[in-house]
């Protein structure tokens, strides 16, 4: 074990005692990483702060239920994406302000997400251009699907549920895009491959 | 899914190709720029949450301590009034008893002396002084009958605090407890209750042990041999065990959701 990982090991003991400072220390330490995934998740970088935040309140209330099977920054990536999972879940719900029929007179169920505000997609732009090119050269839901595996860490079901496909759909995007985006970057790809089509379940 | 293969990873595309896993991490999450005063902020927030959190522990433990002191307070008081009323009671009977002897014991003394010394006149003197004698007698047992009364009237008092600390030590004892014996279990059972919970089945369990992050237990079971209150916490996905003794942390099982 190094001393990294021990002096890590040893702030969350510390601030798992309650130790303040300790866990300002830890706070700080994590809050790159924890923003990152929020502002890559969430779009915009004001709504990304405000969902670390509330990540760093997350950690802080549940610090002592962390028992260091995983390791901090991994534990604290799960929070971050768990509390943007369920920001954008949050906001996917109709308000239940009206009645519950709409103009047509058709009964209107206000626990359905509001499908027109659903995941907004994850952006690449400021990423190192040669990994954006690879991006923006394969289909755009193999990338997105690809980024929120192995990027964000999100579980096959949580991806489905943002791109609003089945979890079949998910798997096969993923695989195929991983090896479109490794073609890409080692940049063997040959002309006329970029767009490949079909062969999934919407 | 593809059987594509590449030197970059495995031939399984499902599984994550390493490299290109750390690539993408390193583009995506390494190079992005940091507001100094939203982390700043942020820390600040977070770092409140935690005094307040503090705070809340310190006092939830407090009342806790003050709940059990009342409790034991109550029960001492009950048992001293008890022993008091009851030591009252014993000395006041055997005060009457011995009274009563000592008076027939003079009555028989006196009555000789006067049945010595003459006729009717030492009758009438025995006769008052036994009726006087009576009466302090009597005023004995009135004191003892005033004491019962007292003690008397105490009793549904002491009754009505001994029931009540009965009542809250068996509140605080479940009759019957589930056995957990594996973390599966746990987590099963945790699970389970916390759906009923949230459906309105069932309410949660009165526990005094109170986590940081303010879960709320879902059910108190028995769990190798302890009594343990167990909390969900959905944020970490994690099933938590603590014992209702001492709200010591037994397990903490992971679960996926």
């Amino acid at each position: 074990m190094d001393s990294e990982q021990l002096s890590e090991q040893e702030l969350v003991a510390a601030a798992q005692s309650g130790d303040r400072a300790a866990l300002s220390a830890l706070l700080e330490a994590q809050y790159n990483r924890v923003f990152a995934v929020c502002v890559r998740m969430m779009g915009d970088r004001h709504t990304a702060e405000d969902q670390a935040q509330e990540t760093l309140i997350r950690i802080t209330r549940s610090l002592s239920t962390f028992d260091g099977r995983a390791s901090l920054s991994t534990w604290c990536h799960r929070v971050a994406t768990t509390t943007c999972l369920d920001e954008m879940r949050r906001r996917r719900r109709r308000p239940a302000t009206s009645p519950l029929v709409n103009d047509e007179g058709v009964s209107v169920d206000p626990e359905q997400p509001h499908s027109t505000e659903a995941f907004a997609g994850i952006e690449w732009s400021d990423v190192r251009s040669d990994i954006a090119d690879a991006l923006n050269a394969i289909p755009r839901e193999f990338a997105e699907a690809v980024v929120l595996r192995d990027v964000l860490d999100l579980e096959y079901n949580e991806i489905a549920e943002l791109m609003s496909v089945a979890s079949g759909t998910v798997k096969s995007r993923i695989a195929r895009g991983r090896g479109m985006l490794a073609e890409r970057l080692r940049g063997n790809q040959t002309p006329g491959d970029e767009r490949p089509t079909g062969g999934e379940n919407p | 899914m593809t059987d594509h293969t590449d030197d970059l990873g495995r031939a399984d595309g499902d599984e994550p190709l390493d490299d290109l896993t750390r690539v993408l991490k390193v583009a995506f999450l390494d190079d992005v720029q940091v507001a100094a005063s939203a982390r700043q902020r942020a820390i600040q927030a977070a770092l409140a949450e935690r005094d307040t959190l503090t705070h809340r522990d310190v006092v939830d433990l407090s009342s806790v301590r003050t709940r059990r002191w009342a409790r034991s307070t109550l029960s001492i008081a009950a048992g001293l009034l008890l022993v008091v009323a009851g030591a009252s009671l014993f000395v006041n009977r055997q005060g009457s008893s011995f009274d009563s002897a000592a008076t027939e014991s003079m009555v028989a003394e006196d009555s000789a002396e006067l049945r010595v010394k003459g006729d009717l006149p030492a009758a009438d003197a025995a006769g008052s002084s036994h009726e006087s004698l009576d009466s302090a007698a009597d005023e004995e047992v009135v004191s003892a009958q005033s004491e019962m009364m007292v003690a008397d009237a105490a009793a549904p008092a002491i009754a009505e605090m001994s029931d009540v600390a009965e009542m809250e030590e068996a509140a605080s004892e479940p009759t019957e407890l589930l056995d957990v014996t594996s973390d599966d279990d746990l987590v099963s059972v945790a699970r389970e209750t916390q759906s009923s919970i949230q459906r309105g089945d069932v309410s949660p369990p009165a526990v005094d042990c109170v986590l940081v992050g303010g879960l709320v237990p879902v059910a108190v079971v028995g769990y190798f041999g302890q009594e343990v209150a167990v909390y969900v916490d959905d944020v970490a996905s994690t099933v938590v065990a603590v014992t209702t003794a001492d709200c010591a942390v037994v397990a903490t099982v992971p679960f996926n959701k």
